[in-house]
Order: structure tokens, then C-alpha cells, then sequence
């Protein structure tokens, strides 16, 4: 029961402000607008650490092009 | 109507060659083919060069319909040479910069599109960046390296006098003990002119005659063999807080000692995050690479620059052809095995890349081998690529059926390139080009140092381009309309017919005006007049990038012996197909329209050509 009431104490600045102005939403549009601006920084990099991550979890292995050997005799042998 | 559509590109394959080899019977799947429908050689582009014949191919117009006249254009503002083929635009510093086509005009593939047939198109030119399309597109010629350049390889020596040429880049190493620390050298930074690089560590192992390569690369572990091109190594730039950017690069190892060699080919773009898209869809070039491995993304795949230079010899560029050729096969077998109806493209390269480096041993007087030295071995070299050519158009054919449309084309022939014509020199000796005072030829390096603009009439650039300095187009233009009339008239009567006085041949046999050749919507981008040259003449090395040097006419002493940008007369290309078609002069541009008819798709109004099957 102390708990909740301590983080109901806690989140006394979060509850909805009495007055909705340009001055109060300013904090809220300045948080919002980071999390997208690190969205779109970084959303190539937050895509290939989860792809990562799923293919580590399921032991996937890594996802790189398959290797090719330079010299390719078989190759040679159906051109003849 | 057909099913399918396929093609088989093969740049710069040459007529003459191959009817004499099909005569022998040594190209049998080209002669089935011929059998089936037809063969006849294919007229090609004012200028026979590949990306403008490529485009006219794939927009069924002259260039002056997609505007695409040669490798190099020119800043009229500057004066200065300019990619031709595509550009980058960055409208401010908080827009991206973004790559646009220089090719305009509609490819015929829209028009597929648009009624819902597919296409698969592997490697076509001048689709950099790449053309929306239904199904699959992947850019050829046009694609840059990740600096921005058609390829500019590195050489890492211990040698201290070796000195770079202008498209490359020399690296001094010293090896301690058996090591050499280096780096891979990358894109440049715009803002510093700095160059970004990624560490290697080299270890030679000299009992075994290799070297294996240490960094943060993928693999983190590459050997490679003395003499042998390397599998891929996959490096990344830092560029910036956070920000990367990744290539792929082979080596080849030429020398462990006495002095340490290495040859590593420009840095080429990597498919899984290329700097700028390679593909339609953009994770289509990737799909590729995960199917049948890394492979060349640069438009010029063969490292021509690095044998030109003699960074290696012929027989580690014919084992880059062959690894190229295989790339490109899979690239092929691979989408033959799952195409089932629309339109297929392939374009190997390599028939053009290889013949522009071994002509020289077909003639064994051709001034290159005086300075490189004549291997009568090579002198079979394009015969037997042709061979292998053909070999690839027989496995084509696996996928042909009784409701499909196979063509063999090439953009141009091939031709021998013994002597260069100094373009600019000639037009200064001839009062169109004037020099600043106290300058004489020789005297003024490339990009038009020391030219006087103000007296200056005509200048050339390219292969064989000339632009007039006319008042309110060029920034120091002189010449009104009436001057500028004699002006052509003057070059026309001096250089058509213009003797080689070393050989007492014709060098130039006609001059071609901009009306006479081009029609369309881009034909003020093209250049006022074309050279026409006899076989065995081009322009000179020093004539594309704006230079003037002294005397008219220069041996060849470069590796690159054979050269197709002559007149478009003398080099044109072969067509093959598998239906009866006209073969009564068939052109480049009639190629759209025949592969639109097979499809029952209508050609546009601005397609030049005929259907050949009708």
C-alpha cells in the first residue's frame, strides 16, 4: 500500500495540468520531438540491431551474402 | 504476340569477329540461333559509345531524345568537363543529396509497366539511379564507385618513386618484420577534400606466397594469394557522429618481394546499404547478393585503369574478366530460373572491356607493343572470350520456348586505336583556339589551362566532341550566329579528309554537324560537331579531359589498343534473333519498338524506329 502511494506522490508533476497553453505543451513537443528526431537518425541502426538480435535469440546465423569461390572450376567445365 | 522476351546484351561485340568465327563454326549457339531467324549487324550512335547507344536502345530515340552524347559534357559556365551520365543535386544543406539520371526520354520498360507486363533487367546502363519499374531493375554503366568516380583503384608499394596517375591512388607502405599496416582508402570528404579510410593489417606469409589481411571488416580474416584476385572484403567508413558508409573491395597481390605490391580495385558500392540506391526495388540488389554472392555494383566493373598503368599484367586482368563473366552468369541463371513472362535483360560487358585491352595483340605493329611489349599468346584472347560468350547465350536458350522473342545484340563493334588525333591542338593550329599570351601547346595542362577564351572560337572534349564559343550560351562566348556559321563551315573543310602526314592516311574521313545527326528535345545539350574517324585513329588521350599538347598526331603507346568511337559506319554492332526479321538495316533505335510489339504493348510517339518482325 506505501509503495502505491509513494509513486502516486511521484507522479504529482505528470498529472494534466489545470491550464492547457503553448507554455505547458512546450515540455511535451520538445520530448516528443527527440524521440522522433532519434527515430529518424537512427532507424536503419534500431532495424539492423533487432533484426541482430531476433536472429541471435532464434540462432539464426548471420545474414551476409554467401561466399563465392574466386576460382570456379565447375564453371569452366560447362564452357567447354 | 509473345510470352517472353529475352535479351542478351554483349557490349561491344564485333561483327567482323564474330561472322568470321561463326563461318568456322565457333560460336555454335549464336549460328543456332541465326539459323532459327536471323543475323545482320546493327547500326549504331553518333557516337558509337556505350552509354549513348545503350540509351537510344532502351528509349528508342537518337540522343537528341534522351540526351546522352557522350561519357563527358562540358559546364558552359566553366568551361570545365562534367559527368555526362548522371549528377548529384543537394538543393540545401538540410535536404539530403540526391542522384539524378542524366539519360531523359522514356525506356520502353515504362511503357511495359504501365501495361502491366514485368521486367527483369540486370545491369542495364544509364539507369543510375534506377528506373521505377514493375519486377526488377539493376543499374549498370553509371553506377559510380564509392568516390564518386567511374573507379579509382589503389596500389599500396614499398617502391618511394612510383607517382599516381590522375585516376588512381598510390600508397607508400614499409613492412616490418613480415607486416605492413595500411588503410583502404575511401570516399572523400567534401568539406575537408580529405580522403576517409579504414585500417588493414597485413601479414605476409612468404613460405606460403600470400598475405592475409587483418581489420574490422568482413571477413575480419582475407587471404590472398600471390597473383590472385582476393574473394570481396566488405569495409566501412566512419563519416560522421554515427554515420557510415560501406563498400566492397578485392585485392591482388603482384609482388612480395624484392618490394611488396598490392593492387586493391576501387571501392564499390555495397548492396545492403548502398550510399545511394543500385536497384528497383532498392533491396532488390541485395536479394541478388544473397542469392549468389557479392558481386561488382560499379557500371565498370573491370579494372582497366589498373592494367592501363600496368599496376598488373594482362593475365590478372583476363582472371578479373573471367570473375566478372561469372558474376554475371549467376546474376542471369538465377533470374532465367524464376522468369516467366515480360521482358529480360542481361548486359555482359566484358566483350567490350576485354577487346579495348588485347587488340594490340591482334596487330603485332601497333605502336602499344613497342612500349608493352607483343605476347603472341593473347592474340586469340577476344576469340576465346567469344567463345565463352557463346557458351553464356547457349544457357540463355534453356529458357526459350516457342512463345518467346530471344535477341542477341551488341551496342557497337570494336575497332584498332594506333593513333590519336591532338583535337585541340589541331584547332588552335587552325586559329579556332587561342592560347593566353606566351603559352604554347604543351604548355597548357588538362580542364583548358591557358586558354584565352576571349579568342578562342572552338574547343574539343570528349571523344571527339567540339563546342563552339558562342555569345550568350558559353560564359566567355564570341560568336554570333553569322560567325559561328563560318566557324563550322571552316572546321568541317579543315578536318574532314584531314591526312596523317607520319602514315599518309585519311585520319578523319567526315564531320558530322549536331541537325544532320540529332533530332529532339535535348539536342541543344549536344555537342556542335562529331568527328567521324578512320579506323585506327581516335581522339588523342589528352583531347577528352581538354588538353593541348604539341603536335597533331600521337602514337597509341597505351595498353588500351582497340577503341570503337570512330565513325558510327565502320563500328557497328550484331543483332540476333530467334524469328525471320528485316534485315535490311536494322538500327538501335528500331529495338524498342520490335521488343514492345512482341509484347503487345504500343510503341510511344516518340520512338524512332520499326518493328523489325513486321
Amino acid at each position: 500500500m506505501n509503495l502505491f502511494i509513494n509513486l502516486f506522490s511521484l507522479m504529482g508533476p505528470l498529472r494534466p495540468p489545470e491550464y492547457l497553453g503553448p507554455e505547458t505543451l512546450m515540455p511535451l513537443a520538445s520530448i516528443l520531438a527527440a524521440i522522433a528526431g532519434f527515430f529518424l537518425l537512427f532507424w536503419r541502426l534500431i532495424v539492423k540491431f533487432f533484426k541482430t538480435l531476433y536472429r541471435k535469440v532464434r540462432g539464426l546465423p548471420d545474414e551476409v551474402p554467401p561466399e563465392v569461390d574466386v576460382d570456379d572450376p565447375t564453371e569452366e567445365e560447362q564452357n567447354k | 504476340m509473345m510470352k517472353k522476351v529475352i535479351v542478351i546484351g554483349l557490349d561491344g561485340f564485333e561483327p567482323k569477329i564474330a561472322e568470321a568465327m561463326m563461318a568456322r563454326s565457333e560460336l555454335p549457339n549464336l549460328q543456332n540461333v541465326r539459323e532459327q531467324g536471323g543475323y545482320a549487324r546493327l547500326g549504331t550512335t553518333y557516337s558509337a559509345q556505350t552509354p549513348v547507344a545503350w540509351s537510344t536502345y532502351s528509349t528508342g530515340t537518337n540522343p537528341g531524345g534522351h540526351g546522352i552524347f557522350d561519357f563527358l559534357s562540358r559546364d558552359p559556365k566553366t568551361y570545365l568537363p562534367v559527368m555526362a551520365l548522371s549528377r548529384y543535386e543537394q538543393k540545401n544543406a538540410f535536404v539530403l543529396p540526391k542522384v539524378v539520371n542524366m539519360r531523359r526520354g522514356i525506356p520502353f520498360w515504362e511503357l511495359l509497366s504501365a501495361r502491366d507486363v514485368p521486367s527483369t533487367i540486370l545491369r542495364v546502363p544509364c539507369a543510375y539511379p534506377p528506373d521505377p519499374v514493375k519486377g526488377r531493375l539493376l543499374s549498370g554503366v553509371g553506377v559510380p564507385d564509392l568516390r564518386g568516380g567511374f573507379g579509382t583503384p589503389t596500389f599500396y608499394s614499398t617502391r618511394k618513386d612510383l607517382h599516381a596517375d590522375q585516376s588512381e591512388k598510390v600508397v607508400a607502405v614499409n613492412v616490418e618484420g613480415d607486416r605492413v599496416a595500411t588503410q583502404v582508402i575511401g570516399p572523400r570528404d567534401p568539406k575537408t577534400k580529405s580522403d576517409h579510410k579504414f585500417d588493414i593489417h597485413i601479414q605476409i606469409v612468404k613460405e606460403e606466397n600470400k598475405i592475409v589481411i587483418t581489420s574490422q571488416g568482413q571477413p575480419d580474416k582475407l587471404e590472398v594469394q600471390l597473383g590472385k584476385w582476393s574473394k570481396w572484403l566488405k569495409v566501412r567508413f566512419k563519416v560522421g557522429m554515427m554515420q557510415s558508409v560501406t563498400g566492397i573491395v578485392r585485392f591482388n597481390l603482384r609482388q612480395i618481394e624484392p618490394e611488396f605490391e598490392l593492387y586493391a580495385s576501387p571501392v564499390n558500392f555495397e548492396t545492403e546499404e548502398p550510399l545511394f540506391s543500385i536497384s528497383h526495388p532498392k533491396e532488390y540488389a541485395h536479394e541478388l547478393a544473397m542469392k549468389i554472392g557479392r558481386y561488382y555494383t560499379a557500371g565498370m566493373a573491370e579494372d582497366h585503369d589498373g592494367l592501363n598503368l600496368g599496376r598488373f599484367d594482362e593475365a590478372a586482368y583476363l582472371d578479373q574478366c573471367r570473375i566478372v563473366m561469372r558474376e554475371r552468369r549467376r546474376m542471369m541463371e538465377f533470374e532465367l530460373g524464376r522468369f516467366e513472362r515480360g521482358y529480360f535483360y542481361c548486359l555482359y560487358d566484358t566483350p567490350d572491356r576485354l577487346a579495348h585491352m588485347f587488340w594490340r595483340f591482334r596487330e603485332a605493329g601497333h605502336p602499344s607493343n613497342r612500349h608493352h611489349g607483343y605476347n603472341a599468346e593473347y592474340a586469340g584472347a577476344i576469340e576465346e572470350h567469344y567463345r565463352e560468350c557463346d557458351a553464356i547465350v547457349g544457357e540463355a536458350m534453356k529458357a526459350v520456348d516457342d512463345e518467346t522473342l530471344f535477341i542477341v545484340l551488341s551496342d557497337h563493334g570494336m575497332n584498332s586505336f594506333q593513333r590519336g588525333l591532338n583535337l585541340n591542338t589541331w584547332l588552335y593550329e587552325n586559329g579556332f583556339l587561342a592560347l593566353k599570351p606566351g603559352v604554347q601547346p604543351g604548355e597548357s595542362g588538362d580542364f583548358f589551362q591557358n586558354v584565352d577564351w576571349d579568342k578562342t572560337k572552338a574547343f574539343a572534349l570528349g571523344l571527339g566532341c567540339i563546342f563552339l564559343n558562342l555569345k550568350g550560351r558559353e560564359a566567355n562566348g564570341i560568336l554570333n550566329e553569322e560567325e559561328a556559321e563560318q566557324t563550322r563551315q571552316g572546321i568541317e573543310r579543315g578536318l574532314s579528309g584531314l591526312v596523317d602526314p607520319e602514315r599518309g592516311a585519311v585520319a578523319v574521313r567526315s564531320v558530322s554537324r549536331r541537325e544532320q545527326i540529332y533530332s529532339g528535345p535535348y539536342l541543344h545539350e549536344a555537342p556542335d560537331l562529331l568527328v567521324n574517324f578512320s579506323e585506327g585513329y581516335r581522339v588523342s588521350w589528352d583531347t577528352p579531359l581538354g588538353g593541348v599538347p604539341q603536335g597533331l598526331f600521337v602514337d597509341n603507346h597505351k595498353r588500351w589498343g582497340g577503341d570503337h568511337v570512330i565513325d558510327p559506319a565502320l563500328v557497328p554492332g550484331v543483332l540476333l534473333m530467334n524469328r525471320t526479321f528485316r534485315a535490311q538495316s536494322p538500327s538501335l533505335v528500331d529495338l524498342a519498338p520490335t521488343i514492345l510489339n512482341a509484347l503487345g504493348v504500343p510503341k510511344n510517339a516518340e520512338m524512332e524506329g520499326s518493328d523489325l518482325l513486321s
